[in-house]
């Protein structure tokens, strides 16, 4: 016996000797603690619905969607709208280039933990979320092949309309509300166009011909257009929301200092007072008053970065105009002041662990700021799931959503259902 | 001593060492413990309710990361069997020093395994132990006298002894 428990004391020491991994964030424990949750309540909700011989649209149910119920108030003062794949896209479509999944809009009350179906095509790609300023209706890009159209909505998912009709490829895009939230900015091939929200009615504003645009933004206060123009040089052009008075912002031959190390503006926002530009540029953000002034590079991403390390993108203003948030390479969510100062990263991206290695990448994407300011919502995918994570500024999560494949394009706004 | 823990966190924190060694003497492969451990503590999270009031959550923790580590060993040694090319099991590449009583524990067939360290390292009864892998207390005696003469074996009886 002496023996025996010798040999249990050394196997102890020796056991204690190893130096155990360091433990992972209590977070991500957490998060998959309640994947479990959502799973086993999943597993149970279906085994009853099965029962019950409830299928097909039942299915929503099991995700606590409806289609067409009003839409709360919640935490953070408002409710997350958001592309994603339909339920019945699971597992998530393997990447295909030039194919875009079929994919509903959604509305989350973050600390209600329901989640809305607004939009019902089988067939259709809907992405882009844009609320009205009035919170009563969303616009969006419908991808109904071969081409895009603006779709408008009521927020609680009635009233689907298209406020134009076209038979080319790219029929329009990138709408963009006016302050009254009867009309919307649109641009379709070699043209921006103001066209009316309801049924009907379009006025041409600007013409290029063939090719040449890129993206299109009304400034918040509805007085300025900016677009990006990309026929012999990649530029950014500001002109008055009727269509006159147009002033180069920037140009990106490799001249330009702001493009030198990388070949064009990818997206671009307007700042809440509609005075300031925030670009994506390459790697990094600038902002740029748009007046053309006070241009300045708010990140650091060296040009010769490994892909897939440094790479500013998603980025959005806070409502008050004095925070921008984004992410770094879908590896992590960091908010900084908007001249770049006191930057704070507030969330890592999952680690997918060893027996996941051949699975999806694990990423963090798409931040948005609540409509009081204080919390952040951003799509994160690990191993398990796609969810839409709130945490506060602290980086402390508040809400998680259910899982929502192929989550995207979040918009974070205070809605007001039609009377 | 169990204290009973006030937060999952606080559990997690305390506990996190103890169960990350057990799955990695079960399991054999550091990276594969880390994960294993990581998903013992997530099924805490999920009945933490009544998790946190038994009397001994620790040794419930272990029970939970033993039998993880023995499936996912399992899985592996089937993975192997289909691809038999692929071969050196339970070691990871990137690992550049095992553990003594680690690269000993890997010569021990992994019920033993479980056994010798459910008993000798998480100090759990042969009733328990027999519970934590649904086995019968006589099969649990008899498999833990041939994991300790396997180990033994492996580092040499003589260093016991003096031990």
């Amino acid at each position: 016996m002496a023996d025996h428990a010798d040999f249990e004391h050394w196997l102890r020491l020796l056991a204690d000797a190893i130096e155990p991994d360091p433990p992972p964030n209590v977070r991500r424990v957490i998060r998959r603690g309640r994947t479990r949750i959502v799973i086993r309540l999943t597993t149970v909700a279906l085994a009853v619905m099965l029962v019950a011989g409830g299928l097909g649209w039942g299915a929503f149910a099991l995700a606590g969607l409806h289609h067409g119920e009003p839409v709360q108030t919640g935490l953070g003062g408002g409710t997350i709208i958001f592309s994603a794949y339909p339920p019945s896209l699971t597992p998530a479509p393997t990447p295909v280039p030039d194919y875009v999944p079929p994919s509903n809009l959604y509305a989350w009350v973050p600390d209600t933990g329901r989640i809305v179906r607004l939009t019902n095509g089988h067939d259709t790609a809907d992405i882009g979320p844009v609320v009205s300023p009035d919170g009563r209706r969303v616009a969006f890009e419908r991808l109904q092949y071969p081409g895009y159209l603006v779709h408008v909505i009521d927020v609680g998912g009635s009233d689907d309309h298209p406020v134009t009709t076209c038979n080319l490829s790219e029929c329009a895009r990138d709408p963009s509300w006016f302050p009254e939230s009867d009309r919307l900015v649109i641009w379709r091939t070699g043209s921006i166009w103001a066209v009316n929200a309801d049924r009907g009615g379009a006025k041409m504003l600007l013409h290029f011909g063939p090719g040449g645009i890129g993206h299109v933004a009304l400034s918040p206060d509805g007085k300025l257009i900016a677009f990006h123009r990309n026929i012999s040089s990649s530029d950014v052009v500001v002109m008055s929301s009727d269509g006159t008075h147009q002033r180069l912002l920037t140009s990106c031959p490799v001249s330009e200092s702001l493009c030198a190390d990388l070949g064009g503006i990818d997206e671009f926002r307007w700042s809440p007072d509609s005075t300031t530009l925030l670009l994506q540029a390459g790697r990094n953000l600038w902002r740029i008053g748009a007046d053309g002034r006070d241009r300045q590079r708010l990140t650091s991403c060296p040009p010769a970065a490994t892909p897939g390390t440094c790479q500013a993108e998603n980025a959005s203003f806070s409502p008050d105009g004095k925070w921008i948030v984004y992410d770094n390479a879908r590896q992590s969510i960091t908010f900084m002041q908007s001249d770049g100062s006191d930057s704070r990263t507030v969330v890592v991206a999952p680690t997918c662990p060893s027996p996941a290695r051949t699975s999806p990448v694990c990423w963090v994407s798409d931040p948005v700021w609540s409509p009081d300011g204080a919390f952040i919502a951003f799509v994160v995918t690990d191993r398990v799931s796609t969810r839409i994570e709130v945490v506060d500024r602290g980086g402390h999560e508040v809400a998680m959503s259910p899982p929502v494949t192929g989550a995207g394009g979040l918009t974070w706004q205070e809605l007001r259902p039609g009377d | 001593v169990d204290a009973r823990p006030s937060t999952f966190e606080e559990f997690y924190r305390r506990t996190w060492p103890v169960v990350f060694r057990s799955a990695y003497l079960i399991a054999g492969d550091r990276e594969a413990a880390n994960d294993l451990a990581q998903e013992a503590f997530a099924r805490a999270f999920e009945r933490w309710k009544s998790v946190s009031t038994i009397e001994r959550p620790e040794a419930w923790m272990q029970r939970v990361v033993a039998n993880l580590a023995l499936s996912w060993r399992r899985r592996q040694r089937l993975a192997r069997d289909r691809t038999p090319s692929i071969g050196n099991e339970g070691r990871s590449s990137s690992e550049e020093a095992v553990p003594l009583i680690v690269a000993a524990l890997r010569a021990v067939p992994p019920s033993q395994r479980a056994v010798v360290v459910l008993r000798f390292y998480v100090d759990l009864s042969i009733e328990e132990t027999a519970r934590a892998l649904g086995k019968r207390p006589s099969t649990v005696r008899s498999l833990s006298a041939q994991g300790i003469a396997r180990l033994r074996e492996q580092l040499g009886s003589e260093e016991v002894r003096d031990g």
